[in-house]
């Protein structure tokens, strides 16, 4: 035994009630008075009783002392005080704590008043004042990527200082590259090692944990919970057959390990509006898996704002219990056309497509009109340097550079030789058979930029840049007959539909908690500010079109504004949508001994502590029975000697 | 009559008065025959004749007898000054009885007896000194005014009897009987004062008057006892230990008390305030040590 520990020290709070007690009890007491003729022999027999019996002074505040006894049981119970194992042994100590979303699981269901990560951290705290004198350790934290929250350290306090700034986090962890990373921080630092490892054994990732062969210690904590979460969510807009309005959809599945059947709500609400759009009620069987579709028809203001699906009632793991989405954007796609020749083809394939919102401008108004920041632009035989909207379709680009491409002298009759039939312009298309009569030579960056080229140049360029898709054509498509072919109209959709992916998709990347997410913003967007759950208001530095957010370890809507070059915002869900992190029964831990070359790896399933919780809790209630005892005891003794 | 004192009460008296011996000599003449020699008509004894002897008391017969000249002697008469030191501290005023009445009808009692045989008496109240003191009486027509001047005195002082026996002492013209009547619930040295005073030639009677409830405390619990004559008070959890260290306290205060009185020949008689006065007085005038 190395002692006691205390898991949770707030609990000594309860010894401030010992000041209220013992005022009470000193104003409490009244003696019956008795008028006596003279005290003086009555002193002189309380002096030889004292003399005699040194303790006797003490009987009459026994009440009392039986009430600071229990008090004191009552608030070490609290502090919930425990015992652990002996000394570990190794000149260098790895701890690696788990902080996994299982981790932040409440212990006793969502009324428990502690968490797993709770008891690790206690655990963890326990581990560090077992070192071995000399000994020093390292912290690190096992979250979706390991994180060294300590460098090696011999004092204790600070370690305990580090141990205590870990939280769980809504993520799903990746112990095992916690563990390697402090299989090799150890290694490096030679002497005897050691690993302690803290966890709830609920990994994501059911593979033994290399420990290179170093002695591990594994601190379990927590025991099984009930939980149901939402493993998956996916938001869809769409045209209602029915209404042929525009209907959003969302996806969820839900999946249970309760042991029992329990019947759950799926709501799904607009952040801040009061009441939720649609709900469902089901009947999760154990271990069920059910996908609910959750639909309703926005307003146009909703186009962009945070979705949040939650599940009710609440379980012993809140992050899986809501998931967070943006509503889409209308189905229709804005378009702008900007040309000052009398006919566009361009125009016409457009006017095509019903499910696009063309407008039409000339190239001087492209800077004056406002344009919707996500719209395609075309541009026909103009390449202006600041082109508003979002991606841009330049046909016929005039000779000079255009978006980084170099337009050079004309190509007479050049024969279209090959094209690139896996970028998604491209796709389901053939040019075999358009002519073109004359183009400007493009200069593509690389050779990946060409989209289509002849045997001497390239015809069409992809001149993307971050966050924007450009492509640029060589050549004026009325000195083509590609306007008279069916590939012409499958590449202008084609260019229409990905440009709208980029558009719905908005934030470039996963939004899955613990990945840095990107924004895209408007181009010369310098800064932006955001905030979210457990995110301060906090400034960030955009660049090229893009925000990159730092790792988003809640799940949660976070809200992303700038303020130029127009006043914007922009919603990112992030969620943990893990059906293995949901999972949190803990599961026995297996340590891979021979991954780091060695067959000596111990591994101790260490019980993590022994609670003194009840014996104290019991030995208060048998304190505060005596004290019942003692204050309605019946004098004794007393009637023999009143002869 | 007064209440101290009822008829009844007094024709009891009137019998055990001509037991009460007193050993003290005052020097002035009085009924009593006195230890000493003096001018009585009562002989005491023979004593060879010495030039300058007053040969008026020469014993002719005894000369004639025996041929040695011999003086007759005479036992002296003189009468005794009673001094009833009466404790009124704020102590005797408890029980019921209260402690003060009892102690008062005591000495009442005696003071009835020593006038009755001719002597004085005097009454003294004693508390923290000698806080009040009557002129001597003399002869039963006296009765009345001792008896008032008892009736005066009211318990409501502290309590220092060494003080208060060294001053009638010190006020003694001539030695007399010195009955101490009082609980000797006092932490002073009372008891060498008393030597003092036998030493000055007082014949030293002790009688101690307590309330059964101070011999056998019937009380239990958590008390807060408070001091008749302070008024302090003492917090207590009485219970058989307690009363048990007190009754040996109590048991020690009797057994000074007993060597005093057997250190100074002096009677002792301790008085419950239940129990009949009659008996106490018949133990005082035995000269009995209890």
């Amino acid at each position: 035994m190395s002692g006691l520990h205390l898991l949770d020290p707030k609990g000594l709070l309860l010894l401030a009630g010992l000041v209220p007690l013992v005022v009470f009890y000193i104003l409490k007491i009244r003696r019956r008075r008795q008028r006596v003729s003279s005290t003086w022999l009555w002193m002189a027999a309380q002096r030889d009783l004292v003399a005699k019996h040194p303790f006797r002074r003490l009987v009459p505040e026994l009440p009392l002392l039986l009430e600071i006894l229990a008090l004191a049981l009552l608030a070490l119970a609290l502090a919930r005080p425990t015992s652990r194992g002996g000394a570990i042994d190794g000149d260098h100590v790895a701890i690696v704590v788990d902080t996994s979303a299982s981790m932040a699981t409440r212990i006793g269901g969502p009324s428990g008043t502690r968490t797993r990560i709770d008891d690790a951290k206690a655990a963890a705290r326990g581990a560090v004042t077992r070192l071995g004198p000399g000994a020093d350790a390292i912290v690190i934290e096992a979250a979706r990527d390991a994180v060294l929250v300590s460098p090696p350290e011999r004092d204790v306090q600070r370690l305990q200082n580090a141990i205590d700034g870990i939280e769980a986090r809504d993520v799903q962890g990746d112990l095992t590259a916690a563990v390697a990373l402090a299989a090799d921080r150890l290694r490096s630092l030679g002497g005897r090692q050691r690993l302690v490892i803290v966890t709830d054994g609920a990994l994501a990732r059911d593979e033994p944990l290399a420990a290179g062969g170093i002695p591990t210690d594994v601190l379990q904590v927590g025991d099984a919970e009930d939980n149901a979460g939402i493993v998956r969510v996916d938001v869809r807009s769409g045209i209602d057959p029915t209404s042929l309005r525009e209907q959003v959809q969302t996806f969820a599945m839900i999946q249970s390990w309760t042991p029992h059947p329990r019947e759950a709500y799926v709501t799904l609400s607009i952040e801040g509006r009061p009441d939720p759009v649609a709900s469902r009620r089901l009947l999760l069987q154990p271990g069920d898996k059910q996908p609910v579709v959750l639909t309703f028809e926005p307003r146009p203001e909703d186009h962009g704002a945070g979705l949040v699906v939650q599940l009710a009632p609440g379980d012993a793991e809140a992050a899986d219990d809501a998931a967070y989405a943006r509503v889409p954007a209308g189905p229709r796609m804005p378009v702008v056309v900007a040309s000052d020749l009398p006919y566009s083809w361009t125009t016409r394939a457009l006017e095509a497509d019903p499910s696009v919102d063309l407008q039409r401008l000339t190239i001087a108004q492209l800077a004056t009109v406002n344009i919707d920041p996500d719209a395609l632009v075309v541009l026909e035989s103009a390449c202006p340097a600041s082109v508003p909207g979002n991606d841009v379709l330049v046909i016929g680009a005039p000779a000079g550079r255009c978006f980084g491409v170099g337009v050079g002298s004309t190509v007479d009759d050049p024969p279209i030789t090959s094209w690139d039939t896996g970028d998604a312009r491209l796709r389901f298309l053939t040019l075999d058979g358009v002519h073109v009569a004359h183009a400007l030579a493009l200069d593509a960056p690389g050779s990946s930029a060409a989209l289509v080229r002849s045997s001497a140049t390239t015809l069409v360029a992809d001149a993307s840049s971050p966050g924007r898709s450009v492509t640029v054509l060589g050549f004026d498509v009325g000195d083509t007959d590609w306007p008279l072919k069916a590939s012409f109209v499958l590449f202008v959709r084609n260019v229409v539909e990905l440009s709208r992916a980029h558009r719905a998709q908005g934030v470039a990347g996963a939004t899955r908690t613990g990945d840095p997410a990107r924004v895209k913003l408007p181009a010369g967007t310098a800064k932006v500010t955001m905030d979210g759950p457990g995110v301060p208001e906090r400034e960030i530095a955009a660049r090229d079109g893009f925000a990159v957010l730092p790792p988003l370890w809640r799940a949660g809507l976070y809200h992303v504004r700038w303020n130029e070059p127009h006043v914007g915002a922009a919603v990112v869900p992030a969620n943990l949508t893990s059906a293995e992190e949901s999972d949190i029964a803990p599961r026995a831990i297996k340590i891979d001994g021979a991954a780091g070359g060695t067959s000596e790896t111990v591994t101790h399933a260490i019980a993590v502590h022994t609670e003194w919780l009840g014996w104290l809790a019991a030995i208060a209630a048998l304190a505060l029975v005596l004290d019942v005892w003692w204050v309605t005891r019946q004098p004794r003794g007393r009637v023999a000697r009143s002869r | 009559m007064s209440t101290l004192l009822d008829p009844g009460f007094a024709r009891e008296l009137e019998a055990l008065r001509r037991r009460l011996s007193l050993r003290a000599r005052s020097g002035s003449g009085g009924e009593r025959i006195a230890s000493r020699r003096g001018s009585s008509a009562e002989f005491l004894e023979h004593r060879p004749y010495a030039a300058g002897d007053d040969l008026r008391r020469m014993d002719w017969l005894a000369f004639a007898r025996t041929g040695a000249p011999v003086l007759k002697l005479f036992r002296a008469e003189e009468d005794v000054v009673v001094r009833l030191v009466v404790d009124a501290s704020g102590s005797l005023d408890f029980g019921d009885p209260p402690k003060l009445l009892v102690a008062k009808r005591l000495a009442a009692a005696i003071g009835y007896m020593a006038l009755a045989s001719s002597e004085r008496a005097q009454v003294l109240t004693a508390g923290e000194g000698l806080v009040r003191v009557r002129e001597p009486v003399r002869g039963r027509g006296a009765l009345a005014a001792l008896l008032r001047e008892l009736d005066e005195v009211t318990a409501s002082h502290g309590t220092d009897l060494a003080r208060a026996i060294d001053a009638a002492v010190l006020r003694a013209e001539r030695p007399g009987m010195l009955v101490v009547t009082s609980d000797f619930f006092d932490p002073g040295r009372f008891d060498d004062a008393l030597g003092r005073a036998a030493a000055a030639g007082h014949d030293v009677a002790l009688v101690q008057v307590l309330a059964p409830e101070e011999i056998e405390p019937p009380w239990d619990g958590d008390l807060a006892l408070e001091d008749a004559e302070s008024g302090t008070t003492l917090d207590v959890t009485l219970d058989d230990r307690a009363a048990e260290a007190y009754r040996e306290r109590l048991e020690g205060l009797f057994a000074m008390l007993r060597a005093t009185a057997k250190r100074l020949r002096a009677p002792y008689v301790r008085v419950k305030t239940d129990e009949p006065l009659l008996d106490a007085v018949r133990r005082f005038v035995s000269r009995a040590v209890d």
